[in-house]
């Protein structure tokens, strides 16, 4: 199987203290891995530093075998990222963000614009300004631009933040069909397990900046009855109890 | 350059300077009127084209490429769409290049307009065409200081992470330096703000040599640390 993406003792510290320590995983073509763990546990700061967004302070992430660090340029080409909220221009319309976002890729042209908003339900408000979408709207805008250049790894940061219950099927069924039919790999950070229960293949536990696991969803379904009860096995001894 | 034309703003500030030049030329005729004959308003007109590049380039070109500077680099850092272009295969230098070209080339588009719309004036109303090729060459070459500008404008966007403020920085210091070069003469050769009216320094009376190619030598110095000071930073930064 071909390996789309491998981080190595990934580090990334901020001045805080706070950050990811040691992170070491790595997905094959096809997988669909789900970044489980609480707000503040450092799942955007993975996918921040596997998208060049974040410079590493130790280890390496290198995808489709070209490091992100040494060489951005080269190893971002086959992929399409959604982080925190859509990279969208307010003044711009929906059409010309992604416009503005095709003019990276050569091969993007009007009706492969036209076929993602479509596959979005974005393709009524296609001609109307960015700034007037509600959250939902725009974060179909932002998946839309994520798999404008046809990517083979999406990074996905909280897809179905601000979706509605047909807006989250929806993106459900978009990772699943891509993933299917096209082999494209997907790296989706959620806090909601549900969410990643349903869609994922395999699954990494982040808690606190560390990684805890990483298994199969069928692995880590074998022994627990939802993937809730999954992480919350594996976060026990960490987690403090509540007091009221 | 996209990002900076689907801004309305730009195209208003293109309309002032219009109504701008549209003024200048209706003062220069009340003037020639209040002097009893056209010779006064003649005269104003002739040197319109030079005139306002002076005014332009030090003023108004400047408040221009702060604010264009601040909309390509603060704003987009403060609104996360910077990460638009940082999550694509383009490198980081690539995306410094390309925002500080479009600001020096929007910078352009005011000066050719200026050019334009003040031959048009001077040939029109004060009916010559005396010194194009001089006008034409000293807006060229003033074209030079504004991309040290450019360069400056977006080192000082590095820093903050507040649109509002970056511009208020850009202003405050370039108005720091240009005051500093006034008061103090001998700093105004070793300020870019003081080379703003390049064109000075070629046009006219020639230079020395040596005196000439130590002025590129400091124009150029500028533009390399600015830009290479600007380019370390926007590539270390994270959004």
């Amino acid at each position: 199987m071909e390996r789309v993406l491998e981080a190595e003792k990934l580090t990334k510290l901020y001045k805080n203290g706070r950050g990811v320590r040691d992170v070491s995983f790595s997905m094959e073509r096809g997988d669909i891995v789900g970044l489980l763990g609480p707000n503040g546990s450092g799942k955007t700061t993975i996918m921040k530093t596997i998208m060049g967004l974040c410079h590493a302070t130790g280890g390496r992430v290198t995808l489709f075998g070209e490091d992100v660090e040494e060489n951005a340029e080269r190893s971002l080409r086959k992929v399409g990222g959604l982080i925190e909220r859509p990279a969208i221009f307010e003044y711009l319309t929906a059409q010309e963000n992604m416009e503005m976002a095709g003019r990276y890729y050569p091969e993007v042209d009007g009706e492969r614009i036209s076929h993602l908003l479509q596959v979005v339900r974005m393709e009524k408000y296609r001609k109307e300004k960015a700034g007037r979408f509600s959250l939902g709207m725009k974060q179909r805008l932002g998946l839309a631009m994520a798999l404008l250049s046809e990517p083979e790894l999406v990074v996905l940061d909280e897809p179905t933040n601000g979706l509605d219950i047909e807006g989250t099927v929806d993106v459900r069924e978009i990772i699943l069909q891509m993933a299917e039919k096209k082999g494209v790999s997907f790296l989706i950070a959620s806090h909601l397990a549900p969410e990643l229960e349903k869609t994922c293949t395999k699954v990494a536990v982040i808690h606190e900046g560390e990684l805890l696991s990483f298994e199969t969803m069928e692995e880590a379904l074998r022994l627990n009855p939802s993937l809730e009860d999954y992480f919350l096995s594996r976060v026990k001894d960490r987690r403090g109890s509540i007091l009221i | 350059m996209r990002k900076l034309t689907a801004r309305k703003k730009y195209i208003v500030f293109l309309i002032i300077e219009i109504l701008i030049c549209v003024l200048w030329c209706v003062i220069s005729l009340a003037l020639g009127r209040v002097a009893a004959g056209s010779v006064a308003s003649d005269l104003l007109l002739a040197d319109m084209p030079m005139s306002m590049l002076g005014f332009f380039t030090q003023i108004y070109t400047p408040l221009i490429i702060f604010m264009a500077a601040c909309d390509l680099f603060t704003s987009e850092v403060h609104d996360g769409t910077i990460r638009a272009g940082f999550m694509r295969p383009v490198s980081r230098f690539k995306q410094f290049a390309s925002r500080v070209l479009a600001i020096w080339i929007l910078a352009a588009v005011y000066l050719v307009v200026l050019f334009v719309l003040t031959t048009a004036i001077k040939g029109v109303l004060a009916g010559s065409t005396a010194g194009l090729g001089a006008s034409f060459i000293s807006y060229f070459l003033d074209l030079a200081p504004l991309l040290v500008l450019v360069l400056f404008a977006a080192f000082i966007n590095q820093f903050s992470g507040s649109p509002s403020l970056s511009v208020i920085l850009c202003v405050i210091l370039y108005i720091g330096f240009y005051v500093l070069g006034i008061l103090e003469p001998r700093m105004s050769g070793l300020l870019f703000t003081g080379y703003l009216q390049w064109h000075n320094l070629w046009v006219g009376t020639a230079l020395p040599f040596g005196a000439a190619l130590a002025k590129v030598g400091i124009l150029a110095g500028y533009g390399m640390v600015l830009g290479c000071a600007g380019y370390y930073l926007f590539e270390r930064r994270e959004v």
